[in-house]
């Protein structure tokens, strides 16, 4: 059964074993706790995450204490408790799944649908040598489309159905694995990036955590060498590359790009040091070298904007001219689907009375035909106050919902 | 390719498929899993009731440690919101916390709706009229509402006449 979230353990017989699930996920990422480590106003983050969070702003997510990087302690058995967990899971819930449950979780309409990944997505080529990249745009056969996670080739149903949970993951699929080699995309195309992780968890998997933990305790620190932090206001060019190229990294970019790359990679490779299973140096070069690409990827796409600025999808809504009424009639059936995906949404957390009220709702909107024509999205609002970003303490973000509603009743994506 | 950032976001896909809070519904665009869309239903007993409220939410590769640019498309009259959509909300500025995702940024604008900040006004006309003239101010209110149905009636045209512009 594939794992995501913790309300997996709603359909369960012990439904609160979502909380144990909530609680070994890191607040930042909500994915299982990778390298975790505690912060001075003792909260646990994934090294990764609070280390580059912590770059930018320099207090702790949670409660808001000042907090500084050089202060972040390793926690060596959380490591090991998460990693246990994370192995016996699937097994966990489906011992724990009542029968009926799992039999309507295979009904059709209750799968998932994601219209997100269309068969022209961009596709990077890595080429052998290194950096240099270049985009194509793969055209599939219909009905095909790439997972967004992984890149695989594959049916459009069988993104939206179990593939993507196994792919967030970093587990095998296993229906993929029985796919025909032609179908397989060409492992040069696969994200190097994700087959590292997918090495890396099958390796820990294996590992004994009881015995690592209690028995190994000399394995538990390794002398990785540290990376100085660095100002780069205070170096030439050549010194920056000079510094790249100790750490066997590319020299090639901007001047930028290289204090981006330096700065990227000294985050990896801390983090990895705060692992209790670190991975390689030259795994780290992969990921980077793969993070960098996808960073790329994400920076040319947005060039190309201002080539192909009639491409109403890529306009940046921040935009002054953004032209809100054409996005939305671009996106009219998203936004119909949306609209009833809400008004489902309240149905389902409201008692039974309160249903068919709010189902009357649905079916009897008023009945406006005289649609005025003019630009209603810009009339008359003109007093704006110029300050922005001068707040109050009043909205804090809500609690999450803790909602205990019936998992199998949920209605989910059910495009038409 | 897979990022920090995309990873996070499928994450937020995933949840709000599972367990969206009442009211809020929120989807990628189909050719960008970095740019959404999502509808606010106005919460009950409030001026904004039964509203469909339409947003844009626009990611970057810092998510989740900065926040995404979030902006009203159907037009609102809120002491908080610009005339252009866009929102002054403090966890979505000086406020935000990379624990916040998609749910609860929905959530809190959401509750934004009934409760402002008066304090900071993006809109001082509506700011004004909630201090003082609350009556007058519902009124604006609920054409905003009104308004947000039309959208949704222009939806169900155009499904059966397709050269109904103009």
């Amino acid at each position: 059964m594939p794992e995501f979230e913790p309300s997996d353990w709603k359909r369960t017989r012990i439904p609160k074993l979502s909380q144990l699930d909530s609680l070994q996920r890191c607040l930042i990422c909500k994915d299982f706790l990778k390298a975790p480590v505690i912060t001075s106003c003792n909260h646990t983050f994934c090294s990764q995450c609070i280390r580059q969070h912590l770059m930018s702003v320099s207090r702790c997510p949670l409660c808001k204490a000042e907090q500084f990087e050089s202060n972040l302690k390793r926690v060596i058995l959380l490591e090991e408790i998460v990693l246990c967990y994370q192995a016996l899971r699937d097994d966990l819930i489906a011992l724990m799944t009542p029968q009926e449950a799992s039999v309507s979780e295979n009904s059709p309409k209750e799968k998932p649908s994601l219209a997100i990944v269309p068969a022209d997505v961009e596709v990077i080529e890595v080429s052998d040598e290194g950096l240099s990249t270049a985009s194509k745009t793969d055209k599939l056969k219909s009905g095909y489309v790439h997972c967004p996670v992984c890149d695989e080739v594959m049916k459009e149903e069988h993104v939206q159905g179990s593939h993507l949970d196994y792919c967030l993951n970093g587990k095998p699929d296993p229906k993929l694995e029985k796919m025909a080699p032609m179908q397989k995309r060409k492992a040069k195309d696969v994200t190097l990036f994700f087959q590292g992780q997918k090495r890396q968890r099958k390796a820990v998997s294996d590992i004994d955590h009881e015995s690592f933990y209690f028995n190994q305790g000399n394995k538990h620190h390794h002398d990785t060498k540290k990376i100085p932090k660095v100002d780069f206001s205070s170096l030439s060019t050549a010194k920056v590359k000079e510094k790249l190229l100790s750490l066997k990294l590319p020299t090639i970019g901007s001047r930028a790009e290289l204090e981006w790359r330096y700065n990227l990679y000294y985050l990896l490779h801390q983090s990895n040091s705060d692992s209790n299973h670190p991975q390689s140096e030259l795994e780290l070069r992969q990921k980077l070298k793969q993070w960098e690409i996808s960073h790329l990827a994400a920076v040319s796409s947005a060039a190309s904007n201002t080539i192909y600025g009639d491409s109403l999808s890529r306009k940046c809504i921040s935009d002054k001219d953004f032209p809100a009424k054409a996005w939305v009639k671009l996106y009219k059936k998203e936004f119909k689907h949306l609209r009833r995906q809400a008004l489902k949404s309240r149905i389902q957390k409201s008692s039974a009375k309160d249903e068919n009220q709010a189902a009357e709702r649905t079916d009897d909107l008023p009945d406006l035909k005289e649609v005025s024509g003019g630009d209603h999205l810009e009339v008359s609002l003109q007093n704006c106050s110029s300050e922005y970003g001068n707040n109050g303490e009043s909205s804090e973000a809500p609690e999450p919902i803790n909602t205990d509603f019936d998992f199998s009743n949920s209605i989910l994506f059910t495009p038409n | 390719m897979s990022t920090p950032a995309k990873r996070r976001l499928m994450r937020d896909f995933k949840r709000m498929q599972l367990d969206a809070p009442s009211g809020v519904s929120a989807l990628p665009v189909p050719d960008n899993v970095m740019s959404w869309n999502a509808v606010i239903i106005g919460p009950a007993e409030t001026p904004f009731e039964d509203g469909t409220f339409r947003l844009a939410l626009q990611f970057d590769e810092q998510y989740p440690n900065k926040p995404p640019t979030v902006k009203f498309l159907s037009e609102m009259f809120h002491p908080n919101v610009y005339a252009s959509g866009e929102l002054c909300l403090d966890i979505l500025q000086n406020r935000w916390s990379p624990t916040y995702d998609v749910s609860s940024i929905l959530t809190s604008i959401q509750s934004l709706l009934n409760d402002p900040n008066i304090l900071s006004p993006a809109n001082v006309e509506a700011a004004n009229l909630y201090k003082d003239h609350r009556l007058q101010y519902i009124k604006r209110v609920r054409e905003t509402v009104e308004k947000s149905w039309e959208e949704d009636d222009d939806d169900s045209e155009e499904d059966s006449e397709m050269e109904d512009d103009d």
